[in-house]
């Protein structure tokens, strides 16, 4: 299966409509190598690819955190009510809504934290921020 | 030198058979860049790409071949191959991006 429109095209990182919801997806499940490559953009929908460097833990690396490091660039961390939703809804399930079943115990107490801090600061976290 | 070719897979219904269609490439030479194709726009020559090896951020500055050589791990989510040959010579076709190194 082929994620539509095309890689390499910075569009989504100029508009933070476009930005929004997959920052704030990237920094819930520290993701850690989001460039142009790992996008598709079709000039109406962005399609996030390739998570195979994510869930990561506190003080490991960060590649690339383009989509988040261009919601706070755009001065849009703040966190929209849907966005305060979700995280409610995660931290309300002690099984994180199905995901500490298959992530290591570290990184699903890592995701819960990661949760817990952007609904006391209400926003996203920084690039790198794990 | 290094010779990088991206390539994507298209499913021809007429034929029953993928097609595999020319995307970019790309040649490192020493510290010199050049991508060509009809989708060469679509290769970014600034991303910075992890070595799984040593766990290193590599970036082109560190050395053009061996950032390419690595190109495969930055595009891993299979519908670009990546395909990474050492050559002696290459002749890029068509319209080129050319960077060059030492930036």
């Amino acid at each position: 299966m082929q994620a539509p429109g095309w890689p390499g095209d910075p569009a989504p990182t100029q508009n933070p409509t476009w930005c929004l919801p997959a920052a704030f997806f990237d920094s819930l499940i520290a993701q850690q190598d989001r460039h142009p490559g790992n996008w598709r953009w079709d000039g109406s929908r962005l399609t996030l690819i390739d998570h195979g460097y994510a869930f990561a833990l506190p003080g490991q690396i960060l590649n690339h955190g383009d989509l988040v490091a261009a919601r706070h660039g755009h001065g849009a961390a703040a966190l929209v009510q849907e966005e305060r939703d979700a995280l409610g809804r995660l931290l309300g399930d002690p099984e994180l809504l199905g995901l500490a079943r298959f992530l290591l115990r570290d990184r699903a107490q890592a995701l819960a934290d990661r949760a817990r801090r952007m609904l006391d600061r209400d926003e996203i976290l920084r690039p790198g921020e794990f | 030198m290094i010779q990088v070719r991206f390539t994507a897979s298209e499913f021809d219904t007429d034929s029953n058979e993928w097609v595999e269609l020319p995307v970019a490439e790309l040649v490192a030479d020493g510290d010199e860049l050049t991508i060509s194709g009809p989708h060469a726009d679509w290769i970014s020559p600034e991303i910075s790409i992890l070595d799984p090896d040593s766990g290193e951020r590599v970036t082109r500055a560190d050395g053009a071949e061996r950032w390419a050589r690595l190109l495969p791990f930055a595009y891993r989510n299979g519908d670009l191959t990546v395909e990474v040959a050492e050559v002696a010579a290459a002749q890029p076709a068509g319209a080129a991006f050319h960077y060059s190194g030492g930036h």
